[in-house]
């Protein structure tokens, strides 16, 4: 995959659809994106099902990045599980400074994984995306050890979106939707954290800005 | 009991305690009837069957032990369960079992060992999703009777790639229903469970599986929290009945084919409905078979590139376009500890088992789930498809499946 620094991001301005996010296939991609998807589906492995489905949510990631300003998508594999890396403006909250500031970084690069079984089975809300950059991310659902894997719930439905799953990591994220309590049934990914964040709710969430607003 | 070397997630059930098995070795056909229309070797057919019972509870327990009396050759049980109280209420046990709370798939391995010794029975206490791919690759019929979704999904995908005949026996309590579905897995064109689910059935599945997000917990194990399926233990024989009929049908031969259909008996009316299983083009189950080559040679000692060759998918222009899955392991292309941001690894790794430590930082070497692969495009690792399975982390792999545009092949070795 191709450095996400060196990426073009032209796109193409897009109205919102009447029928929002369910109409993403109604998107006429741009050329960047047309190019993006022709290069990953001319190595789209996989059975015939599995094929389908992932040109689906390869188009859709692609469509969505054309109606939402913040969220870029730099590439697409789709040889065998669905691999995207794609960055979103988003507050992304970091490791506190030596006086116990929190520090923040704009902008999160992630890799979005979806694999062939999700398309039949619920799987582990930490399975499909991880936090690439920045390091040092300081949440309560992103596992401080480990590959960053951002958890999304203790229940995803077979079959999710990929569509949900990015606006469910901009809702995490932006701490739109979180959840610190340690001793909930589900369990948090950084205990830490999540002790830290019970202790400054009054800095959550960290940005009110919906996934769609036109200048994040 | 002993751990077999070419099937090790099974074990064999090779005596039972207190029993002189010299005593109890019968003849089928003492008792077998002359079914009309069956072939003549009718009792050498059954005992030629390899069947494998996915879960141990009121249903599937009553079937394995009419399996056991129907001598076939071999019986494999597989249930995560253990006997509780409730047990007593529709399963065929025994009290000082059920206080013991006994391992279903073990408890019962006894029970019929001690009818029929000379049946070869082997048991998993585990899930089904836990089951190699490979361990059922010699089974003639998998019967499933479980009420939990997620095992059905995983059995029905298991059975589908391995072109196995499945029978899935269930009941529906309330309306004294007792429904057997005959999947024959011939062809990609056919039935599986899943083509039916419903909205209803999506949402249970959904709502009974639950993970963990735990500490950095990479374990994928999800707690089920299915309600347990209301019902009686006559309702439960009925379904348990019915199937060992449609398991006998298809291995003789005995009137109308018995393959992609339903058998509905309904204790209200006493009516039985025999119906026609519908496959669904929008299933996500992957519908197409591998085709299953044992391979000459030990398989760590192979590379992918000669795999491929053994497998007959042919490799040139396409091998690109190939791709594998090296048993359960992952391949994985970089790895990072503490002290180094990510580092190449390029090798296979098991994603379930704690990785190697950092000799320098001494902490856990962990991969990047972004840079690993499962199955694994060959042109993710395009620079190793000459080396030796072993030399890349997979010492004691035992099953490979290799994809192409043709479809797939398993090659395993034993």
């Amino acid at each position: 995959m191709k450095d996400h620094n060196t990426e073009d991001t032209i796109r193409t301005a897009e109205p919102i659809l009447s029928g929002g996010l369910r109409e993403l296939d109604k998107v006429k991609l741009g050329v960047r994106n047309s190019r993006l998807l022709k290069r990953a589906s001319d190595v789209c492995g996989g059975s015939a099902v599995w094929r389908t489905r992932k040109l689906t949510e390869a188009y859709d990631l692609l469509s969505l990045s054309q109606l939402a300003p913040r969220f870029t998508v730099h590439d697409i594999d789709l040889r065998e599980t669905l691999r995207a890396k794609a960055s979103i403006k988003v507050p992304v909250p970091l490791i506190p400074d030596a006086q116990g500031e929190l520090r923040i970084a704009s902008v999160a690069l992630l890799g979005i994984l979806y694999p062939e079984h999700a398309i039949r089975e619920p799987l582990p809300g930490f399975a499909f995306i991880q936090i690439l950059q920045p390091s040092a991310v300081w949440h309560a659902n992103v596992a401080a050890e480990g590959a960053q894997m951002l958890c999304l719930g203790a229940q995803l439905p077979a079959g999710i979106l990929t569509k949900e799953l990015v606006l469910m990591a901009y809702g995490a994220l932006s701490m739109q939707t979180v959840m610190v309590d340690e001793a909930d049934a589900a369990g948090v990914m950084n205990t830490e954290a999540a002790l830290w964040w019970q202790q400054h709710l009054e800095l959550v969430p960290l940005s009110r800005a919906k996934f769609l607003d036109p200048s994040p | 009991m002993k751990e077999l070397c070419n099937m090790k997630q099974f074990r064999e059930i090779t005596a039972v305690p207190n029993l002189n098995d010299t005593s109890v070795r019968l003849s089928l056909n003492t008792r077998l009837p002359q079914f009309i229309g069956a072939p003549s070797d009718a009792d050498n057919r059954l005992a030629a069957l390899k069947i494998a019972v996915i879960g141990c509870g009121s249903v599937g327990r009553n079937i394995a032990l009419h399996l056991a009396r129907l001598q076939i050759t071999e019986v494999r049980l597989v249930d995560k369960g253990v006997l509780k109280l409730e047990s007593l209420l529709t399963h065929m046990c025994q009290p000082e079992e059920v206080f013991q709370r006994q391992p279903k798939a073990s408890n019962l391995g006894l029970l019929l060992k001690g009818i029929n010794p000379a049946t070869t029975v082997l048991v998993f206490d585990g899930a089904i999703e836990a089951l190699d791919l490979h361990a059922l690759v010699d089974i003639d019929v998998v019967v499933l009777a479980t009420d939990n979704l997620l095992a059905e999904v995983k059995t029905a995908q298991k059975c589908l790639w391995l072109g196995i005949p499945l029978i899935q026996a269930s009941v529906h309590g309330d309306t004294l229903l007792a429904q057997v579905r005959f999947f024959a897995n011939g062809n990609a064109h056919g039935p599986c469970p899943v083509c039916s689910y419903s909205k209803e059935e999506w949402n249970a599945l959904n709502r009974e599986t639950r993970f963990s997000c735990e500490g950095n917990s990479q374990a994928s194990t999800p707690r089920i929290d299915g309600a347990p399926t209301m019902s009686t233990s006559f309702l439960c024989a009925m379904a348990s009945d019915l199937a060992m009929v449609q398991v006998v049908r298809h291995a003789l031969g005995l009137g109308m084919p018995v393959e992609d259909t339903m058998v509905e008996y309904c204790g209200f009316n006493h009516r039985t409905v025999v119906s026609p299983l519908k496959p669904n083009p929008g299933c996500p189950c992957d519908h197409t078979a591998y085709r299953r080559v044992l391979s000459p040679h030990s398989l760590p000692e192979c590379t992918l590139r000669q795999l491929t060759d053994t497998s007959g998918l042919g490799g040139g222009s396409d091998f690109a376009a190939m791709s594998f899955k090296v048993g359960n392991l992952a391949f994985c292309n970089l790895w990072f500890c503490r002290c180094t941001k990510s580092r190449i690894a390029e090798r296979f790794i098991n994603p379930a088992e704690v990785g190697e430590t950092c000799p320098v930082c001494e902490e856990l070497i962990r991969p990047q789930p972004f840079h690993t692969h499962y199955p694994v495009p060959a042109s993710a690792i395009d620079n190793v498809l000459g080396r030796r399975l072993r030399d890349l982390g997979a010492a004691s792999v035992d099953w490979v499946v290799v994809y192409g545009s043709q479809g797939g092949v398993l090659l395993y070795h034993n």
